[in-house]
């Protein structure tokens, strides 16, 4: 093992003992610095699986800073058990250094309206503090504003089941993109059987109403795969990106939305993309083969993304999207072509699916 | 019935006396009226072509140069008319001179009034529809001057472009000039008229550098788009009625009807060059590109100018279908080149007319080159490759003669008095800094 690896293991563990912001940014910084050098690049899938631990680690560590500082301020102890969810990319464990919060709260139903009305205040001043906690090392704030102190993100467990049944019927586009959204939640922090009614329910009613599905296709579909028929890549054609391919939005995305439709299809609720293609598997939604290119493709997707690399804007880290091919190898851009064909390919599958499955 | 019959026929020749009574000096008479009738129609179908240009140009470029841009063309189509009227024409059509090279007679035409009994329709009208051309090729021209030359640098060109570069390469095709002589076949113009253009635009824009803003210091280029893409396809559609005059009107007779098959091969290859534009860019890109499209009609429309005359009607579809794309690509080409073509003119005018002129040396048909009477049968009907090989040598020989007259006159003009306005002329805009008024006052301010 080679000592940048180890460095990243001790902070890991460091990072659960920390009782201060500052601290766990620097720690932060310290574990970035210590995964650029380390030889993990080369193995992706692991490098995901460690970049999120320490995502993980650092997000719950923040939550629990939290409620000590409700605590401290006299508003003392939750009123209910709660549950913090990650969603979006943290939901899938697919963060990079350079994601923002994507975050929702579900709390126990209490008896009394009365009371209900208190425990929201209190969850709502919880989840701000979370949020600031979070800015303070390093998280930029959701530009959709899926957060947990939005309201429409923090509510006791029942309000959570109507507001997903609400967006079931409404069907447009935006309910349409929550209930997409949801489908990627994570527990992170809290009390899991509180999660478990919220996705149980989730799974059930979408079941119910199979008319979302094919709207779920309509959401995502436009996001294209950034190859064109003759298999060529699909690059920028004008200004400071010129001549790079946008990985998140031209393979990465693209490729998540099929995976993740194919899951809620059949019922699966693993959230991360790569658990996702093994269930499917398991459940002969692929082939061998079929299995193995899908694989490997979003692995390379994956890959890429974190060579994209990351900033440090204002304070927060923000993930670049754009890979300029000059900057691969001439295996890598080849297989990258015939990665995104094979992103091509899933995204008529699940059309062809969908229109058959419908008969 | 009979009656009725009888009735009706009576009626006709009373309303076509002629058709009944006409001597054979009469037919004659008619017979070029009616020509010169057509001549005249297809001078105006020409002569507002420039208003297709107009819109093409404006449209394609920004709001803050929108009244400049239009209003150059209107003047200069009026003083290249003086300038074709002083020189131009003689240059063309006069008599004498550098046998082959140009002619130098019929300064300052004074036409006979009307026809001359046995010379065809009068000189009059067929000097409106050879100037109209020549305007034609000083607006492809502009093109290379677009959002950056001195108002100056317009009156300048328009007096050496008019007067001696294009009426020497049109001498040496259309005027019995020694590419006439090699059988060169360029029936309305994708070489005379649209290379040429397309020649002058690409020294021009060598000459002038690229817009600010339209490369990064990295060399990557950035998009300006137009200011409304709107008039950019009015401008086509105009252009393509145009086009009518300028190809099925150079048949400059009505005679047996033939002006109605140019026609036709005209229609067809727009269509196909258009359709073929769409598709390649929907391929390539991912996504259809208006602007493609719009480019790809007028590549077929520039590439069967040449061929319009001389090729089968599936010929025409292939011409036009291969003009659509070689456009798509050649406008990405020019952006790798780091070359600012803002209207396009190198890619539609240039690259379309050389593949049109070309295209003659492979599908002229035999019956056609005797019909028209130039040339010969091209590649794939049995001609060998002799026509070929004469197409491609009036396409270098006018491609390098206009690049060299050209870039004299840019380039002596350029150190004599300046040919690209100031970086904060350029900024601010032409409309503001050549003329003091805005073309769109409600929507800039000079503040910008």
């Amino acid at each position: 093992m080679d000592v940048d690896l180890k460095q990243c293991e001790s902070l890991l563990s460091t990072i659960e003992e920390v009782s201060e912001l500052s601290l766990l940014r620097s720690y932060r910084h310290q574990f970035q610095q210590a995964f650029e050098h380390s030889n993990l690049v080369y193995d992706v899938v692991r490098s995901n699986e460690i970049i999120n631990k320490m995502h993980d680690r650092l997000i719950k560590r923040s939550i629990e800073i939290a409620e000590k500082e409700m605590i401290g301020e006299g508003l003392g102890p939750p009123p209910s058990p709660y549950c913090y969810l990650l969603l979006g990319s943290g939901g899938r464990q697919e963060q990079t250094f350079g994601s923002d919060q994507d975050s929702a709260l579900v709390f126990a139903d209490v008896a009394s309206s009365e009371d209900q009305l208190l425990a929201q205040q209190y969850f709502m001043l919880l989840a701000n503090k979370i949020v600031q906690n979070l800015q303070s090392i390093g998280y930029s704030p959701c530009d959709g504003k899926v957060q947990s102190n939005v309201e429409m993100w923090c509510k006791p467990v029942s309000d959570w089941i109507n507001q997903i049944q609400n967006w079931i019927e409404e069907s447009n586009w935006e309910s349409i993109r929550y209930l997409l959204i949801c489908s990627d939640i994570r527990s992170i922090h809290g009390d899991t059987s509180i999660f478990d009614q919220l996705q149980n329910n989730f799974y059930r009613l979408i079941e119910q109403n199979s008319h979302v599905y094919q709207r779920m296709i309509d959401n995502t579909v436009h996001h294209r795969v950034m190859v064109n028929v003759f298999g060529q890549l699909l690059t920028v054609k004008y200004g400071e990106h010129y001549g790079s391919i946008d990985i998140k939005y031209g393979a990465y995305i693209p490729f998540v939305n099929a995976i993740r439709w194919l899951s809620i299809r059949h019922n699966i609720k693993a959230t991360s993309t790569l658990a996702r293609l093994e269930q499917l598997y398991l459940k002969k939604q692929f082939s061998d083969d079929e299995y193995l290119q899908y694989r490997r493709a979003f692995i390379q997707f994956l890959s890429l993304r974190l060579q994209a690399g990351f900033v440090e804007v204002n304070d927060y880290f923000e993930s670049y999207s754009m890979i300029n091919p000059k900057s691969l190898d001439k295996h890598q851009i080849n297989q990258l072509k015939k990665n995104l064909q094979v992103g091509r390919k899933l995204q008529k599958h699940i059309q062809y699916f969908m229109r058959h499955s419908s008969r | 019935m009979l009656k009725k019959t009888l009735l009706a026929l009576g009626l006709i020749s009373m309303v076509f006396p002629l058709a009944a009574y006409a001597s054979e000096a009469d037919i004659a008479a008619i017979s070029v009226g009616l020509d010169s009738l057509w001549v005249m129609l297809a001078f105006i179908l020409v002569l507002l072509m420039q208003g297709g240009f107009i819109l093409l140009e404006a449209g394609s470029t920004r709001m803050k140069n929108a009244g400049h841009v239009a209003g150059k063309t209107i003047f200069t189509v009026g003083l290249a008319a003086i300038v074709y009227w002083a020189v131009g024409y003689g240059v063309i059509f006069g008599t004498g001179g550098i046998p082959g090279f140009m002619a130098f007679s019929d300064f300052f035409l004074t036409p006979p009034l009307t026809a001359i009994e046995g010379e065809g329709i009068p000189t009059a009208v067929f000097f409106l529809f050879q100037f109209a051309f020549a305007a034609i090729s000083l607006s492809i021209a502009w093109g290379g001057f677009a959002e950056r030359a001195k108002l100056i640098s317009y009156v300048v060109f328009t007096l050496f472009y008019v007067s001696f570069i294009y009426p020497i390469v049109a001498h040496w095709i259309w005027g019995g000039g020694w590419l006439a002589n090699h059988g060169a076949q360029d029936f309305a113009g994708s070489t005379v008229v649209h290379l040429t253009g397309a020649t002058a635009a690409l020294v021009a824009t060598l000459l002038l550098k690229p817009r600010i803003g339209k490369f990064n210091k990295d060399g990557s280029p950035n998009e300006i788009l137009g200011h409304n893409q709107v008039f950019t396809a009015l401008s086509v559609l105009i252009l393509w009625v145009g086009w009518f005059g300028f190809n099925a009107g150079s048949t400059v007779a009505i005679d047996d009807g033939f002006f109605a098959y140019v026609g036709f091969t005209t229609l067809i290859a727009s269509g196909a060059g258009g359709f073929a534009a769409l598709i390649i860019s929907w391929i390539v890109g991912g996504k259809s590109d208006i602007t493609a499209t719009l480019n790809g009609v007028l590549g077929g429309l520039v590439a069967i100018t040449a061929s319009c005359a001389f090729v089968e009607p599936w010929a025409a579809a292939v011409i036009g279908l291969i003009a659509g794309i070689l456009v798509f690509y050649s406008v990405k080409m020019f952006n790798k080149l780091k070359i600012d073509d803002p209207i396009y003119a190198l890619s539609v005018h240039g690259m379309a007319g050389i593949w049109g002129t070309l295209a003659n040396g492979l599908f002229a048909t035999p019956e056609l080159a005797d019909k028209v009477g130039v040339g010969q049968a091209g590649l794939f009907y049995g001609g060998g490759i002799k026509q070929l090989w004469v197409q491609f040598e009036s396409v270098a020989v006018a491609f390098v003669f206009v690049f060299a007259a050209s870039f004299i006159v840019l380039y002596v003009m350029k150190l004599l008095v300046g040919f690209r306005v100031s970086e904060e002329q350029e900024i601010v805009g032409l409309d503001l800094s050549e003329h003091g008024v805005y073309g769109y006052p409600e929507q800039l301010t000079k503040a910008e």
